[in-house]
């Protein structure tokens, strides 16, 4: 920067001392300098006098647009909150077209499972129908809803108290009802001699093999066996199927019953005084209608009954008895390599990657296709954009 | 990092009718010395109501005067692109002489002035504006405009010395 150019900074006091000094220097020095130095000072004068203005007008006008905006908007009326809700809203409706392929699959999977849970949904809402009380005056088929409800439940809470006695005196009731299940892999040397000791094993257990099945595949045997055996004796068992060889794989998993089973008790126990109760009323009846009606209800109550206790059963029976799922595999004959054409070997897996390339490439077109309503869009609008700023 | 963090940390909004007290009246001159008369009252409201919807923007750096002057230069710039309009010297140098501050004997004549002035090109009428008529401080200016200090003292010499070189302005100046 020249010593000209410093001039009008130091007129105006934006130079650093040593920069002043220089500059006084340079004018001390030079004539010509100093004469545009005072240009320089005649011609910010004439300037500094274009600084009058006329009084500010359109003030109040100000204030009044700013008192207007600066009020906080209510958050309906915010354009923000919509347009993230929208934002929001689109993107949930993304991830939806994106998981429902994924969730057909799945739901297909579930059915089973959510069948088995509308049945006891089912039972459960038959329930407090047949726990419904019965007394010779109100033997009106449909009584009114709302007494229902009260007096059932009543009844019920009732004998839970009462079956909750019973499970306290009871000791082989308190024992939890849990279902437990595993699933083990194991590599032995030889499937058949393994499957001879796991069938005696189970036998010494008192359990029992409920299904057993032996294949024979390329180079090896393999068996899939499902073992029942009694709880107490499930993790000795599991022990001892560790035993056999190496353990591939294993998972185990426990569901507790014991609320269910104790449910499904108190229910039965409603039930059979319900179903005492009727024969009681039934004996003392004489008139054709309401013998009629409270055989009616006998033999609902002694559906639920029946279908109650086949329920209880089962679960008892599941939970006395452990499932074991057995995979036994033997290990692979070792594969006798031929070392006759490596040109061969190369060609082959060099054809192999080939295909791969080729059948990735083809998944990453359809996906693309696909996905196509989320990629189009933005760059739809980022076209747009581009096309019109320009 | 601490840059980033600034970068997200909300300045609380001020009391709006208490900033247009305070300010109006620079941010007004400002309009005017860039639009003239005709526009300044819109630019000036527009300016403060451009800074209520930008204020989460606002880090706090800085003179709140100078974000309004910032904001009030896009305007400006925006709204003398739309109308076609230039700064108006011309207004400014008839208000000086109608308000009876120039002094004869020592000022350049005023048709030249308003003619060399707007000979300059827009950059060197901003700085001009900007320090001679508003008095910012180099730092300011270059704050205002984005460009660094020994910017705006170069581009400010030269405009002056355009001005000097511009016939007319000269014989006067020098007298």
């Amino acid at each position: 920067m020249n010593a000209h150019e410093q001039l009008k900074a130091y007129l105006d006091h934006e130079l650093s001392p040593q920069e002043r000094t220089q500059v006084e220097q340079s004018l001390a020095s030079s004539s010509e300098l100093r004469e545009e130095l005072a240009q320089l000072q005649r011609l910010a004068d004439a300037l500094t006098c274009l600084r009058e203005t006329p009084p500010p007008t359109g003030r109040e006008g100000t204030l009044r647009a700013v008192r207007l905006a600066a009020r906080p908007t209510p958050w309906m009326q915010s354009s923000k909150v919509w347009r993230s809700l929208a934002a929001v809203g689109a993107l949930g409706l993304l991830v939806v077209f994106a998981i429902t392929p994924l969730a057909m699959k799945s739901t297909s999977m579930a059915k089973s499972g959510s069948v088995e849970s509308a049945v006891t949904e089912v039972a459960m809402a038959e329930q407090p129908a047949s726990a419904m009380p019965m007394d010779a005056e109100s033997a009106s088929p449909q009584p009114d809803q709302a007494r229902f409800r009260t007096s059932a439940s009543g009844e019920r809470t009732q004998m839970k108290a009462q079956s909750n006695e019973g499970i306290a005196m009871r000791p082989d009731v308190l024992e939890r009802s849990i279902i437990r299940t595993a699933v083990i892999g194991v590599r032995v040397s030889s499937v058949p001699d393994s499957v001879v000791r796991v069938t005696d094993l189970v036998k010494s257990q008192r359990g029992f093999i409920e299904a057993s099945s032996t294949m024979q595949e390329e180079r090896f045997r393999r068996a899939d066996m499902t073992l029942r055996v009694p709880s107490a004796q499930f993790d000795s068992v599991l022990l001892a199927l560790r035993g056999l060889g190496e353990v591939t794989s294993e998972s185990t998993s426990g569901q507790d019953v014991t609320a269910q089973v104790v449910d499904a008790e108190a229910r039965l126990r409603v039930l059979r005084t319900e179903e005492s109760s009727l024969i009681e009323i039934l004996r003392r009846t004489r008139r054709l209608g309401e013998v009629l009606a409270i055989r009616d209800r006998l033999s609902n109550t002694r559906a639920q009954i029946e279908s109650l206790d086949a329920q209880r059963k089962a679960l008892r029976e599941m939970a006395a008895l452990s499932t074991i799922n057995l995979n036994l595999t033997e290990r692979p004959a070792p594969v006798v390599k031929t070392d006759d054409g490596w040109a061969i070997d190369a060609w082959t897996s060099a054809v192999n990657g080939l295909k791969e390339v080729g059948r990735f490439l083809g998944q990453a077109v359809i996906f693309l296709i696909v996905f196509s309503p989320i990629w189009l869009l933005p760059l739809g609008i980022s076209v747009w954009l581009a096309r019109r700023n320009r | 990092m601490l840059g980033i963090l600034d970068r997200f940390r909300a300045v609380p909004a001020p009391n709006w009718e208490a900033v247009v007290d305070q300010h109006y009246d620079p941010v007004w001159r400002f309009c005017l010395r860039q639009l003239g008369p005709n526009h300044a009252d819109d630019a000036a409201q527009e300016t403060f109501l451009t800074a209520i919807r930008r204020w989460p923007t606002y880090r706090g750096t800085g003179e709140l005067r100078t974000w309004l002057f910032g904001i009030a230069l896009n305007h400006c710039r925006n709204l003398r692109r739309q109308h076609r309009l230039t700064v108006p010297f011309d207004f400014l140098v008839q208000q000086a002489a109608a308000l009876g501050s120039d002094d004869p004997n020592r000022v350049v004549d005023r048709g030249d002035l308003t003619a060399a002035l707007g000979r300059l090109s827009t950059e060197h009428q901003e700085v001009v504006l900007l320090h001679e008529l508003e008095g910012l401080t180099y730092a300011e200016i270059g704050a205002l405009l984005g460009i660094p200090e020994g910017t705006v003292k170069s581009r400010l010499y030269h405009a002056l010395r355009r001005l000097r070189e511009a016939p007319g302005t000269t014989q006067e100046v020098n007298a």
